[in-house]
């Protein structure tokens, strides 16, 4: 009996090998965040990002001279809302006083270069040159001037490895203003996200903009994410279907800031 | 027959510099977002030139290089060794057919196996999201077009077509 057994086996090692290799495929599928992957491609990045980050400093000077072009007509458009939000900011402060609410935002935000950004176009994992020794940790949040682009997943001594929120399994506790909502966000495609699930006796109206809620215990409040471009019914009649575009092009990110030491 | 081996270790060795390049400069080697996949290359090489059961161990072990120094998404570690073992065993077992073919034919053979690969790797990492049409024309065929290109050139240098066989 053994001896046939190891026959087939001899006979059909080709087939047998693959067979085993396929299961192990299909196990590492199965796990959707395999922390001892997580730490070789930390190591990896940490090696790499030597001849890496010279590179893309080089790439970044250039288009840092383009974007500088662009920022001075900027500046010149902001200074004018800047003073019409000052006098904003002046009332809002008096009124908030007046209810007793503090400023709670202690972020501290640490400009890191992306060094890599997925193997294939519509990847979602994007590795940062700031590591532990940065104070980089996991679940560290990720944002660009825009708004929240997504977490640290494993950090290594100099470089990190970081999930962006437009990966089908993310889900992102939100608040839609200025209703005050707060529903679940996920990624539909490209760069367009849906929330589900918000009753339609509220009123929801297309230029609406998400944030972050800050139920969830990664993400803090107030984190912009995106603006409603479409609000429809869904098929039960009681629920809405709501379509949004992100802030963030993820597509044309090059530089990001992780928030530290924010109060989660 | 010295000389075949010798030939043979160089192929490997360009071949992992290149593999080394590809993963440290991924980003500057895309063309559009697609980019070539030189462990693919090296597995053709080898199901030409080794053991088939040395062949199907670097499939896997290659695929699984591939999720690490290559990482595109997190719920799909293992698409790579997967996709990767299972088109190296056809490819064995199409290799005595593959053989007998010669010039435009044997060539179309490798680029038929190749695009399967593709579109079966981009129908399971786009699925849900992308329609299998665009998958095809946007992913799977320029892929397969820019790997097969980098190994026609390789080709030129370094024969892949061995008639002395394995």
């Amino acid at each position: 009996m053994f001896a046939k057994f190891y026959d087939f086996i001899i006979r059909k090692h080709l087939e047998v090998l693959t067979i085993i290799f396929v299961g192990i495929s299909l196990i590492l599928l199965s796990q959707t965040e395999n922390h001892v992957i997580f730490s070789l491609q930390t190591k990896w990045k940490d090696v790499s990002s030597f001849v890496e980050k010279p590179i893309l400093e080089q790439q970044r000077k250039r288009k840092v001279i383009e974007e500088n072009k662009q920022l001075r007509m900027d500046v010149f458009r902001l200074n004018q809302e800047i003073s019409h939000l000052r006098s904003l900011d002046t009332e809002n402060e008096r009124l908030r006083e007046m209810l007793g609410f503090r400023d709670t935002s202690k972020y501290e935000l640490l400009p890191s270069l992306i060094l890599y950004k997925g193997f294939k176009s519509g990847a979602n994992i994007i590795t940062l040159d700031k590591g532990r020794n940065d104070n980089v940790h996991k679940n560290d949040i990720i944002i660009d001037k825009d708004g929240l682009i997504g977490r640290i997943l494993s950090s290594g001594k100099r470089s990190s490895i970081s999930s962006m929120i437009i990966e089908p399994d993310v889900r992102v506790s939100v608040r839609i203003n200025p209703s005050r909502v707060y529903g679940i966000l996920k990624w539909h495609h490209g760069n367009i996200f849906v929330i589900e699930d918000i009753p339609t006796n509220i009123d929801i109206k297309p230029g609406w903009t998400v944030t972050t809620s800050g139920f969830s215990e990664i993400y803090p409040p107030d984190i912009p994410i995106g603006v409603i471009t479409d609000v429809s019914s869904s098929e039960n009649g009681f629920t809405y279907l709501i379509y949004g575009d992100y802030f963030v092009s993820f597509k044309t990110l090059h530089e990001v800031f992780i928030l530290r030491n924010y109060e989660k | 027959m010295k000389s075949n081996q010798t030939n043979s270790r160089i192929l490997y060795i360009v071949l992992s510099v290149l593999f080394i390049i590809s993963a440290i400069f991924n980003d500057f080697i895309g063309i559009a977002g697609i980019h070539p996949d030189i462990l693919l290359i090296i597995l053709f090489f080898l199901a030409f030139n080794e053991k088939p059961v040395m062949v199907i161990i670097a499939a896997f072990v290659f695929g699984f290089l591939q999720d690490i120094f290559l990482p595109g998404s997190v719920q799909y570690w293992g698409l790579s060794p997967l996709f990767k073992t299972l088109i190296i065993y056809i490819l064995l077992k199409l290799l005595p057919f593959i053989q007998r073919f010669k010039g435009f034919v044997f060539y179309m053979s490798l680029f038929t196996v190749m695009l399967v690969y593709y579109v079966f790797y981009n129908l399971l990492y786009y699925s849900g999201y992308v329609k299998p049409f665009i998958i095809l024309y946007r992913y799977a065929v320029p892929e397969t077009l820019y790997t097969f290109l980098l190994l026609l050139i390789i080709n030129v240098i370094f024969p892949i077509h061995n008639k002395n066989g394995r």
